[in-house]
């Protein structure tokens, strides 16, 4: 009857198994691009992880925090990242090896990894954060992100989840779109708008759109329909040059007519985002500073 | 703005359940004792010798044990003061099971499976509460993650599509990241594992045993096509998720049973764009076109019809919402001929079916958030539990004046001096 326990690695044969050399980076490099070979059945197999997991020094840190330092396994891991499921496989280091030091000289040391049993990761289906240590009740405003951990745009169904688990969760709590622009897939927004009432029924929300080519500029058919659809407060990121000014102009005056809030972040780009929203999050804050919380 | 320490563990469930100050409980707790003797008429100096004891007990430790007696009346007077359940008619009758020395997470498991079993019977379902282990201060016990006992996976495609019940996306990722193997062949009804968070925060996952969990092959009286869209639901509805509040004591691990309305699963659960959202494959089945103003209600009804043959074709309890209704109405005479005023959260007690035509729908009511009662967390449905009546008696060791207005306490010193008299409890509204 019992299933499973979550603080047991099961001792049962593992279903990849790598021979890595920690101290000598590039035979270990060559294992791992080897080894994303190998399994054409596996949606991809990324082994950078275990390195980070030897650097921890044994340090009990969760396995999704390692992800940003892979650093130099970058090479290998663009092309399991590109795959189309967009799956991540955690490696995990049996705890012995863990706890050596991460240098031994000249003395090889082969070290081995093995793959976490149901460990399968969808880069672009996190968890929904759990917000309970967050003052909903209070605030009643959450924030919710649209940058999936792979950093790509999240897509629109794994976003009315996340939606329809606020709602059920919190009662249909206001909600602050941040990270990426919710304009940076042609067609996200218009999908979102027309769906969103039905997911959270009543829920209000603030977004930010960009206005530079790589955006899709919404149309004052789409701003009224987001409006309709409770889009109370509308930050509109722009770098200021001449082609921004009359988009924005004209931007302004469509959410304007159609009763939204606007705020213009004129410096957005200038801070270095990206194609789709500021670079690393960095504009979370400014969204945030903006909300007017209901107390 | 309070901030948080990204190193602090994280506890949902510490976060859920209310937080009573020292005097708050023990004002709750003392309000509770008496409620039980009263409403039992049990003789008065057992009440002062009682109080005394759960007072010294409170100032030792911070906690106190209900008696089985305490526990069995305060989980009824939780569902009888609960303002959102319509089928409160039989709250005298509900059984309590005493599982409070259980606290491994395979041993609840197992009495979770007990618990349908017995609660499903021969098909007369019997509502039954199962009562864990108590929160004691800040050491929480193991509780149940899982919202229901039975539940149905959701799965969420990568195309966008979702197999299943949309509700319980985020607990089927849950329980396949700790190690459930969906079946081979998914289906939109596949029947998750219990999930089980132990008292050190570790989760755990149990199935089932076979045949727990009946089920009931949903089919039509006269419109034969309905069998072809393969549905079929749980007979018992267990909720498993809603923390139990009695005298100040929480108990966060309280599955409890009751019997289903047909427009629970044909209105809602079927039919909910965030459900299952069989409006329109349902209509096809039945034959209805999808014209007019009216083909929605006409679906919906046939769905009802549906339900309640299948159920009774199996033998199993079901109501429909106008039974549901009336039975609703008599609790609500029956709770004022005894001197209480019902509560009542007017949009969960109307049903979703033929609203105005069931009597509920005209009646005036009010949630007082009384304690005891069941809530979910504290952020939400539990956030005004008690206010009332706290903000009702104005100090602690002056309970014997229900208010301020001289006019007020002397009806309710009246009142008190009646109900002593009669054996049984008066409230203003009777008088």
């Amino acid at each position: 009857m019992h299933l499973a326990r979550q603080d047991a690695f099961p001792s049962s044969p593992p279903p990849v198994r790598l021979r890595l050399r920690p101290i000598d980076a590039p035979p270990a490099r060559r294992t791992l691009v080897a080894a994303v070979r190998s399994q054409p059945t596996l949606p991809s197999l990324v082994a950078g992880l275990a390195l980070a997991i030897v650097r921890s020094r044994g340090d009990e840190a969760s396995f999704l925090e390692l992800a940003p330092e892979v650093g130099e396994w970058e090479d290998a891991l663009v092309p399991a990242l590109l795959r189309p499921t967009d799956r991540i496989m955690l490696l995990d280091a049996p705890p012995t090896l863990r706890a050596l030091p991460t240098t031994l000289g000249d003395i090889p040391v082969v070290r081995e990894l093995r793959a976490i049993p149901g460990a399968f990761v969808q880069l672009d289906a996190p968890p929904v954060p759990d917000f309970s240590d967050y003052p909903v009740s209070r605030t009643r405003v959450l924030p919710i992100a649209l940058r999936a951990p792979s950093g790509r745009h999240r897509n629109l169904a794994e976003t009315l989840h996340e939606i329809r688990e606020y709602a059920r969760r919190h009662a249909t709590p206001d909600l602050v779109f941040v990270d990426h622009a919710v304009n940076a897939v042609p067609g996200f927004l218009g999908e979102l708008v027309a769906a969103i009432q039905t997911h959270a029924p009543g829920v209000q929300w603030m977004a930010a759109v960009g206005l530079d080519g790589r955006h899709e500029i919404p149309t004052r058919r789409t701003v009224r329909a987001a409006a309709l659809a409770g889009l109370r407060v509308l930050v509109i990121r722009a770098d200021g040059s001449p082609s921004d000014e009359s988009s924005l102009a004209e931007l302004c005056r469509h959410a304007s007519d159609a009763g939204i809030a606007v705020r213009v972040d004129r410096n957005a780009l200038r801070r270095g985002a990206g194609p789709t929203g500021p670079a690393g999050g960095g504009d979370s804050g400014t969204v945030f500073d903006s909300i007017a919380l209901k107390d | 703005m309070r901030t948080i320490p990204s190193t602090m563990p994280s506890n949902p469930l510490a976060q859920r359940l209310r937080v009573l100050g020292p005097a708050q409980k023990l004002a709750e707790a003392e309000r509770f004792i008496r409620q039980f003797h009263e409403e039992n008429a049990l003789p008065d100096g057992d009440c002062e010798r009682r109080l005394r004891e759960v007072r010294a007990c409170l100032a030792r430790t911070g906690h106190y044990d209900h008696t089985p007696d305490e526990l069995a009346f305060g989980a009824r007077i939780a569902w009888r003061n609960h303002g959102r359940c319509i089928g409160r008619l039989f709250w005298k009758s509900l059984v309590v099971v005493d599982r409070r020395n259980v606290t491994d997470p395979a041993e609840i498991a197992a009495c979770c499976a007990e618990h349908l079993v017995a609660a499903r019977g021969d098909g007369r379902i019997r509502s039954t509460i199962t009562v864990f282990a108590p929160a004691r201060g800040s050491e929480l016990p193991a509780h149940i993650e899982s919202r229901q006992l039975t539940q149905y996976a959701g799965y969420l495609e990568f195309d966008g599509s979702i197999l299943g019940d949309p509700a319980n996306i985020e607990a089927t990722r849950s329980a396949i990241a700790l190690g459930w193997r969906a079946p081979a062949e998914r289906s939109a009804f596949d029947l998750l594992p219990l999930q089980i968070c132990d008292a050190h925060g570790r989760r755990h996952l149990f199935e089932l045993p076979e045949g727990t969990a009946q089920e009931i092959p949903i089919v039509h009286p006269t419109l034969p096509g309905l069998a072809a869209l393969g549905l079929r639901w749980y007979a018992v509805p267990a909720v498993s998720s809603m923390t139990l509040t009695i005298g100040g004591i929480e108990y966060p691990c309280a599955p409890f049973n009751g019997f289903y309305m047909a427009s629970e699963i044909a209105s809602r659960n079927f039919i909910d764009a965030t459900r299952y959202d069989l409006l329109a494959p349902a209509a096809a089945a039945l034959g209805i076109a999808a014209r007019g103003p009216l083909w929605k209600d006409r679906v919906v009804t046939e769905l009802n019809e549906a339900v309640l043959h299948s159920f009774a074709r199996a033998g199993v309890m079901i109501l429909d919402h106008h039974a549901a209704s009336e039975q609703f109405m008599e609790f609500f005479a029956k709770e004022r001929s005894a001197g209480r005023e019902p509560n009542g959260d007017w949009s969960w007690i109307v049903p979703p079916q033929a609203s105005s035509a069931c009597p509920v729908y005209h009646l005036p009511m009010q949630d007082r958030h009384l304690v005891p009662n069941y809530y979910g967390s504290v952020a939400t449905d539990g956030a005004r539990l008690g206010a009332e009546q706290a903000a009702a008696e104005p100090a602690h060791g002056a309970s014997g004046d229900i208010s301020r207005c001289p006019f007020a306490r002397g009806l309710g010193l009246l009142a008190r001096s009646m109900s002593k008299s009669l054996r049984h409890p008066v409230s203003l509204n009777a008088l």
